[in-house]
């Protein structure tokens, strides 16, 4: 291990939009040549933190550099240094996939020549040659997400910034561009990603930070933070979702830590370091009570759990992917 | 981190340098984006020709033999002024739907994260217009002259009119451009634009004398940007009445919306 400086770092950055503040004090440090994951939910400052790196917003307080350079006062150094794919594919409709890729080359400042054969070699590593000329408008979900991605590379940029770059695409795109993109880090592009998917997450990043209302709550490798939770993760499904509540007191006091609800899926998560007497204490208590339940298990931890075990941590807002629920009669 | 995968870290790419080459390319880069975007959009290019044309044909044949403006006995020569101006005005509105639509789609994020000259994203946009609006006003001339509009001037004085025109219309887009950057959002872009132009084109000599108004509604349309505008193209197309007054209001009126609009749109667009 040689010691390399940060390619990224973020010091005591704030940004608020009127009383609402999006960013309390974020700092980071990016690796070059590794990929973070920055996990939040909606609405937690992902978005903006990532504007602020791609020189689209100007911090309130703090420091961000890319590359050594500042990204308020040398904002036209990151610039030329960044590749940003933004949350929506922002390509034009009524040009070609070429026509899109030449402009980006020439916004670089690159001769009519070399746009064209940049265009070229980014539409070859995107698989998207023979589209090439045909208007993105007839292109697919997948195709212009890739298109996206293809105008960000243009430039050759050191570090790649993409902001939920699968959402809203189906299955087997998401593992398509995942694949894209874990060729391009081989390559050494340093990349910073934001996502609201944990199996992204898991599967890209050699670091993930957790966002959450506008603070770094937890940050760490995947593994590191799995580890977290301690040990393995009971996991019992209820047969009727009136029973979670239940679950959630019964299990209370069996595991290292509280048990956790997760309505939508009608199943109660607890942390254990001692999986057998765990899952055998679970068991007595589900058939004294006579409660109905589908599944009844121990496994490794997922970065779901590994969220919903941070997040509960801080006072929020129910969402509605994620509902922490305190357990009801804890005491008892 | 290994040595092995140091070398594979990809080279620094040369950082762009700032300065007029990098605007003029921009501009040009990007003004012939903004123009392919409309060219491939033909339902665009003809809604963009058939109102004014409907105008024409409207005033020229339907209300056309009721106006009477003293001074024309030709009223299609008195109309088709009014028509240019009117085009001028609604052709740099869509200015304010493109930089919606820009902004609101991500384009406007894409270009500002890459070395683009910050100067030559508005400044394209307002080109762009220019020329399609040259297109515009062409076209409604090519229809005047069809329907018995005849210039009755010198070839100068009849372009330096016309140009005229295409100066207003061209700060009206900054204007318009800055009013997209304000709503951000293309279906309120598309009604407050209409509110804006509607009661200048309207209260103004457009299509009839502004003697016959109230006097509170004369008073706005003898002051305001369109009525001198096509009073100064009527003078300098038709040789009749004192050309040197409109065309100086004209003049003051055009530059200074351009100033203004131009100044707070570069300020807005830093911050949006």
């Amino acid at each position: 291990m040689t010691t390399t400086s940060p390619i990224i770092t973020v010091e005591g950055v704030e940004k608020s939009f009127g009383s609402t503040r999006a960013l309390a004090g974020v700092d980071l440090a990016v690796e070059p040549g590794t990929v973070l994951g920055l996990l939040g939910r909606n609405g937690a400052g992902k978005t903006t933190l990532v504007r602020i790196l791609a020189t689209l917003l100007a911090p309130d307080a703090g420091r961000v550099r890319v590359a050594g350079a500042d990204v308020v006062r040398q904002a036209r150094v990151v610039r030329s240094l960044i590749g940003f794919a933004g949350q929506f594919a922002a390509v034009d409709e009524t040009l070609t996939g070429r026509e899109n890729l030449e402009l980006v080359g020439r916004l670089y400042g690159l001769g009519r020549s070399k746009a064209r054969g940049r265009a070229d070699e980014s539409l070859e590593r995107l698989s998207l040659t023979d589209a090439a000329d045909r208007r993105v408008g007839t292109y697919s979900g997948g195709m212009r997400r890739r298109l996206d991605l293809g105008a960000s590379l243009v430039g050759r940029p050191v570090v790649l910034i993409m902001d939920e770059p699968t959402t809203g695409l189906d299955p087997r795109t998401r593992i398509e561009l995942w694949t894209f993109i874990e060729e391009l880090v081989r390559e050494g592009t340093t990349l910073l990603l934001t996502t609201q998917y944990l199996e992204e997450a898991d599967r890209l990043a050699d670091r993930i930070a957790v966002i959450e209302r506008g603070r770094v709550i937890a940050a760490g490798s995947p593994d590191e933070l799995k580890q977290r939770i301690g040990g393995d993760v009971l996991e019992v499904r209820a047969t009727s979702s009136g029973d979670v509540e239940r679950l959630v007191g019964l299990l209370n006091g069996l595991g290292s830590g509280p048990p956790m609800a997760d309505l939508r899926g009608q199943r109660v998560t607890l942390p254990t370091s001692e999986r057998v007497q765990t899952l055998l204490a679970a068991a007595r208590r589900i058939e004294n009570y006579g409660i109905a339940v589908d599944d009844l298990s121990v496994r490794r931890p997922s970065l779901d759990d590994v969220f919903l075990s941070l997040t509960r941590q801080t006072p929020t807002q129910p969402s509605a992917d994620f509902q922490p629920s305190q357990p009801q009669g804890a005491a008892s | 981190m290994n040595t092995a995968s140091i070398a594979l870290l990809p080279t620094r790419p040369p950082i762009r340098p700032p300065g007029l080459r990098a605007f003029v390319s921009d501009t040009l880069v990007l003004t012939r984006r903004n123009l392919l975007l409309s060219l491939r959009t033909p339902q665009l290019v003809v809604a963009a020709a058939i109102m004014p044309v409907m105008f024409v044909l409207l005033f020229r044949y339907v209300f056309g033999g009721s106006i009477h403006v003293s001074g024309y006995s030709n009223y299609v020569d008195y109309l088709i002024p009014g028509i240019i101006v009117q085009t001028s005005l609604f052709g740099g509105s869509s200015s304010a739907v493109a930089v919606a639509e820009d902004l609101s789609k991500g384009a406007t994020d894409r270009f500002r994260s890459l070395p683009t000259h910050r100067g030559a994203i508005l400044t394209a946009r307002t080109l762009a217009d220019l020329v399609r609006l040259t297109y515009t006003v062409a076209l409604m001339i090519s229809i005047g002259l069809l329907v018995g509009f005849r210039f009755h001037n010198a070839v100068l004085p009849i372009l330096s009119g016309i140009s005229i025109a295409l100066f207003f219309g061209y700060a009206c887009s900054w204007l318009f451009a800055l009013l997209g950057l304000l709503v951000r959002n293309v279906e309120t872009a598309t009604v407050t634009t209409f509110v804006v132009t509607f009661p200048l084109v309207f209260a103004a000599s457009t299509f009839t004398s502004t003697q016959t108004m109230p006097h509170w509604l004369r008073t706005f349309a003898d002051a305001q940007p369109v009525t001198n505008v096509i009073d100064a193209l009527r003078a300098l197309t038709q040789g009749k009445g004192p050309a040197q007054r409109p065309v100086l209001y004209a003049l003051a009126w055009s530059t200074g919306i351009l100033i203004v609009s131009a100044t707070f749109a570069t300020r807005r667009f830093r911050e949006a």
